[in-house]
């Protein structure tokens, strides 16, 4: 079947790092006339873009995050919804039904799939977000080390 | 053995074979040949197209009945390999021959024919021997089936037989219409795992239901019923579409880490939910970080020669953190060809190895959203309201 091939595939690390680096460096040109705030909601952004960009367009989250609008939202937000989740519902299907929209939620154009789908779409989401999230990682370390 | 036989009986018809051999040492050596090539040509007996004259109705009612007898009950080969149920069939065809008593000059059963297809690409031949290979695989069991798709099952169960039956009559519409349609399944199959063998029964039914126009061939998912399960389209569909999410949901345990030993889709799916959430919590930590630290444009270009862990990342930070240290020589316009911005990068530091790696593989990722979005960083002075609009 192919589609486990597609769920095989690594994400391109090279290609994300140099998407975000890129991204990182316009906006370090900018550094004087934005605020940290506004800053670190603009990175956030790049981060989300350079990481739909090196997944391509032949994803549903990354169709999702490019062309639409996925609402990045605060993590105030998140939590708040976070808790939804473990309320006790009535039976096991109300509550599957009750994660799935939860995980819909959290995944970019999860709405528009369905179940089977979407757990084919969250895995490769998490591959790419565990892949930018050790970028991150890697760059602030390496501005933490060159003080 | 049989096989012989049967080539021994074609030799006394005498047919005409092609222009470089006509005696019969010749035919020996053709025979010898395909002797060789086994697996090309015996299909070809199949195939052939056994013209009947009008003299030959008495031989032909006999071929008839021998070789419906010959369709009805599939035997029961062991699943050896697809020559062994063409030897067994050839045998039939060749005892069907036997007694048949074939006159030379009104059977038509032309060498050219054979020759002419040696040849031949082969896909035909193939399929044959696909669908020879599934009537054996089918006659050896005996569990409950269900069809997801039945007219693809049906136009496979019929065919394999119509494509011996054609053999002898051929020439009625209903059968060809079966082939085309069974070489058009072939096609289109993706998975085929099972056939009823009560179905040949039923081939009458097909016959009636199939009386159409070959369809494009579709994208079927075969799926076997097991034993003690319902078998009801439904519950199958039901059943496919489980296996489906379980198969994914294993999948995922493998990408959340510590999760080997949690079982239950509910259990897992909040597992999953709590790891993509902290997740993208840590995308916006990590950004809010990189925030606060970029102002600082001052590096040593030694530091970043060090060895890192994350050695793909490495080559590229080092360009980013010159590129941000020489930002007076950066350029501002941003263009929309990898190669320049690339060219940028290096000339304003030593030459790097990483960097290499990079230009072949982006071709033309580029995109208009993200260069939007990365002019957007340029201006750098918009509010956020409006990056929220050009995102």
């Amino acid at each position: 079947m192919h589609n486990n091939k597609y769920l095989k595939e690594n994400p391109n690390q090279p290609l994300l790092a140099y998407h975000f680096i890129q991204a990182l460096t316009r906006i370090n040109l900018a550094a004087h006339t934005t605020s940290t705030k506004q800053r670190s909601h603009i990175i956030k952004h790049a981060a989300y873009v350079s990481m739909a960009f090196a997944a391509g367009n032949k994803r549903t989250w990354t169709h999702a995050v490019l062309h639409n609008r996925f609402p990045i939202k605060t993590r105030f937000h998140r939590l708040s919804g976070s808790r939804r989740s473990f309320i006790v519902s009535l039976s096991r299907n109300k509550e599957t039904l009750h994660q799935a929209h939860l995980l819909r939620s959290l995944v970019p154009g999860g709405h528009a799939m369905e179940f089977s789908s979407l757990l084919m779409e969250t895995a490769n989401y998490i591959q790419y977000l565990t892949a930018q999230v050790r970028l991150m990682q890697c760059i602030v370390e390496k501005f933490d080390m060159h003080v | 053995m049989e096989k012989d036989t049967f080539f021994s009986i074609s030799n006394k018809l005498e047919f005409p074979l092609p222009p470089s051999s006509s005696s019969s040492p010749m035919n020996h050596h053709h025979h010898q040949q395909q002797h060789q090539h086994q697996h090309q040509h015996l299909p070809e007996f199949l195939h052939v197209n056994w013209t009947h004259s009008g003299d030959q109705s008495a031989t032909n009612g006999h071929f008839e009945s021998a070789l419906s007898s010959l369709v009805s009950s599939p035997t029961a080969p062991p699943v050896a390999g697809e020559s062994v149920v063409i030897r067994e069939l050839i045998g039939r065809l060749g005892s069907i021959c036997n007694s048949g008593e074939i006159s030379p000059p009104s059977s038509h059963f032309t060498g050219s024919q054979m020759a002419g297809k040696v040849s031949s690409p082969p896909t035909p031949m193939e399929t044959e021997f696909k669908t020879a290979q599934e009537v054996s695989s089918v006659s050896g069991e005996s569990n409950s089936r269900k069809r997801k798709s039945v007219m693809k099952g049906k136009a496979k169960e019929t065919t394999t037989t119509t494509s011996i039956v054609n053999v002898s009559k051929g020439g009625e519409e209903d059968e060809n219409v079966y082939a085309k349609r069974w070489k058009s399944a072939e096609d289109g199959k993706t998975k085929a795992e099972e056939n009823n063998s009560g179905e040949v029964s039923g081939q009458k039914q097909g016959k009636d239901s199939n009386a159409k126009p070959p369809e494009p061939p579709k994208d079927y998912i075969h799926v076997r019923a097991r034993r003690g399960q319902a078998t009801d389209s439904h519950s199958l569909a039901e059943r496919v579409r489980r296996e489906k999410i379980s198969k994914r949901m294993k999948f995922l345990q493998d990408l959340v880490p510590g999760c080997n030993k949690v079982t239950g889709k509910a259990v897992m799916l909040d597992e999953i939910i709590n790891y993509v959430q902290s997740l993208q919590r840590q995308v916006e930590f990590l950004s809010m970080k990189l925030a606060t630290v970029n102002p600082r444009l001052e590096f040593n270009m030694e530091n970043f020669i060090a060895k890192d862990t994350h050695s793909m990342v490495h080559p590229l930070e080092a360009a980013a953190a010159a590129a941000a240290a020489a930002a007076s020589a950066f350029p501002y316009s941003y263009q929309p060809q990898q190669g320049t911005t690339l060219e940028a990068l290096t000339m304003q530091m030593q030459p790097h190895d990483g960097f290499a790696d990079i230009p072949p593989q982006l071709g033309n990722f580029w995109e208009d959203d993200l260069q939007s979005v990365v002019q957007s960083f340029n201006n750098g002075s918009l509010p956020t309201s409006h990056m929220k609009i050009e995102l």
